[in-house]
């Protein structure tokens, strides 16, 4: 399932008035929004909304009726179970796409305008502080890093050095494979930040 | 191959050829004043403006010196050496004794100071003229301009060495003044700069810094103020990986017992004012 739609069916369920809504549906053969609104005691425009909802999730099929001037909707459960199911391994293959395979070698860029704190032991860095904005509004983001993350930042290549792959710099530090979805995590945010700079080989 | 340039000239020059400069201006002032007597003109053939210069000039330098080493002696020496330089004619010419008092004040105290930390102004001089000793020798066969400074350490290798070669490795070095040693736990912080005067430092990220850890790993870091001491901007991560080789070359010659190396291939890189 998409982790979007996943997230919107999950607000949809955690709705206060969810379990009213669904005994209603399995119990009608079909329901209006005005009359599940009324039997709920609920405002019509909060039930076309969760209805709504449902319909888009593949939930609920509806049919328009015509009775009088207006049409309007009757919802009629369609689904049994509801299932969410994120597949988490898909992000964190995302990761290794983006550098990996995409043939990327990365540095520090130059004047990133960053802080780079090292670690008592020497051999990480702590933390990143990052300025953004101008004046006034310039604002500090400091970004803590995990220790693989840190030994990582240490051993990336400064700004005039020649740019490495992300497996050679994991190599330098010494971290094995099992980290590198938390680097390519870390790396996306500081490219984003303009504190790491991917440079392009043929 | 000429390496002599590529950091800015020492602060020590400008003593020598601004005094040199005072004195012509002086002699050319007093010249003048004689010329302007001889045509009848009543002016004193004393130079003030080059003695008032030469105060001016004392105490500036002085305030110039503490914003670039941090260090207090500076600035009360230039400005005791102005004051007495400032009131040396009136004390010298005028009845009022009060000059004659600020006069001699200055003087006594000057001297007093000196005497009292000399320790921290020799110490000064010596680590800063070694110091720029090693960016000379770290930065000589760097030929590429790229910039590229950044605030993070340099991994800079391994090498290996025991507790005790390391120990007086760092004794060596810090008792020749080339660096100043901050113990730590699980490493020594040797610091050196060109800036910041390392008898005024707390801790050794307000200046440059090599690393050494018991497990035998280097790192450096170059501060910004030195980098900037460079008249090129040479490429950084050369800069430091340079550093870090000048680090090791030193302690393989200590393991070998020939620290006289050191200290000779430190004085070949030059002396304080170029």
């Amino acid at each position: 399932m998409d982790f979007k739609k996943a997230a919107q069916l999950a607000s949809c369920i955690s709705k206060n008035y969810a379990e009213d809504m669904f005994r209603l549906l399995t119990t009608y053969q079909s329901i209006s929004a005005s009359e599940a609104a009324s039997r709920l005691n609920l405002h019509i425009r909060t039930v076309q909304d969760f209805l709504g909802e449902l319909y888009e999730q593949d939930i609920l099929s509806r049919e328009e009726v015509y009775e009088g001037k207006r049409p309007y909707f009757r919802y009629t459960l369609i689904a049994e179970r509801i299932v969410i199911d994120i597949d988490l391994v898909k992000f964190r293959k995302e990761g290794e796409i983006i550098h990996e395979e995409a043939g990327v070698k990365i540095r520090e860029k130059k004047n990133s305008d960053a802080r780079f704190t090292t670690s008592r032991s020497n051999d990480y860095i702590s933390h990143v502080v990052i300025w953004q904005g101008e004046g006034r509004s310039r604002t500090e983001r400091k970004i803590n890093l995990s220790i693989p993350q840190g030994r990582f930042m240490f051993h990336l290549p400064f700004p005039t050095a020649q740019a490495l792959t992300i497996s050679e710099i994991m190599h330098k530090a010494g971290l094995d494979g099992a980290h590198m979805p938390e680097i390519a995590d870390i790396i996306r945010v500081l490219i984003g930040f303009g504190v790491i700079e991917e440079v392009k080989f043929a | 191959m000429s390496y002599k340039s590529k950091i800015r000239m020492s602060v020590g020059w400008i003593y020598p050829i601004t005094i040199l400069c005072l004195y012509l201006t002086a002699i050319a002032e007093w010249v003048i004043r004689g010329h302007l007597q001889q045509m009848g003109q009543e002016v004193s053939s004393f130079p003030q403006i080059a003695i008032f210069l030469a105060a001016f000039f004392f105490a500036g330098m002085g305030i110039f010196q503490w914003f670039r080493y941090r260090n207090w002696i500076y600035p009360v020496l230039g400005i005791l050496i102005g004051t007495a330089v400032m009131v040396w004619p009136f004390a010298r010419y005028s009845e009022s004794e009060l000059f004659l008092v600020t006069y001699l004040v200055a003087v006594i105290l000057f001297f007093l100071l000196v005497i009292l930390k000399w320790s921290t102004i020799y110490g000064h001089e010596r680590f800063e003229l070694n110091s720029r000793r090693l960016f000379r020798l770290a930065g000589e066969r760097i030929f590429q301009t790229s910039d590229g400074y950044t605030e993070r350490l340099y991994p800079g290798g391994n090498i290996s060495y025991t507790h005790d070669e390391l120990a007086g490795f760092v004794r060596f070095l810090h008792g020749n003044y080339v660096v100043r040693p901050f113990y730590y736990e699980n490493c020594v912080h040797l610091a050196f700069s060109m800036n910041k005067s390392l008898m005024v430092i707390h801790e050794p990220a307000e200046v440059s810094y090599i690393t050494l850890d018991y497990q035998g790993r280097i790192t450096v870091r170059i501060s910004e103020k030195d980098y900037r001491d460079y008249t090129e901007r040479l490429s950084f991560d050369q800069l430091c990986s340079s550093m870090a080789e000048v680090f090791i070359r030193f302690i393989e010659y200590h393991q070998k017992g020939l620290e006289t190396r050191i200290t000779s291939e430190l004085k070949s890189a030059g002396n304080i004012f170029l």
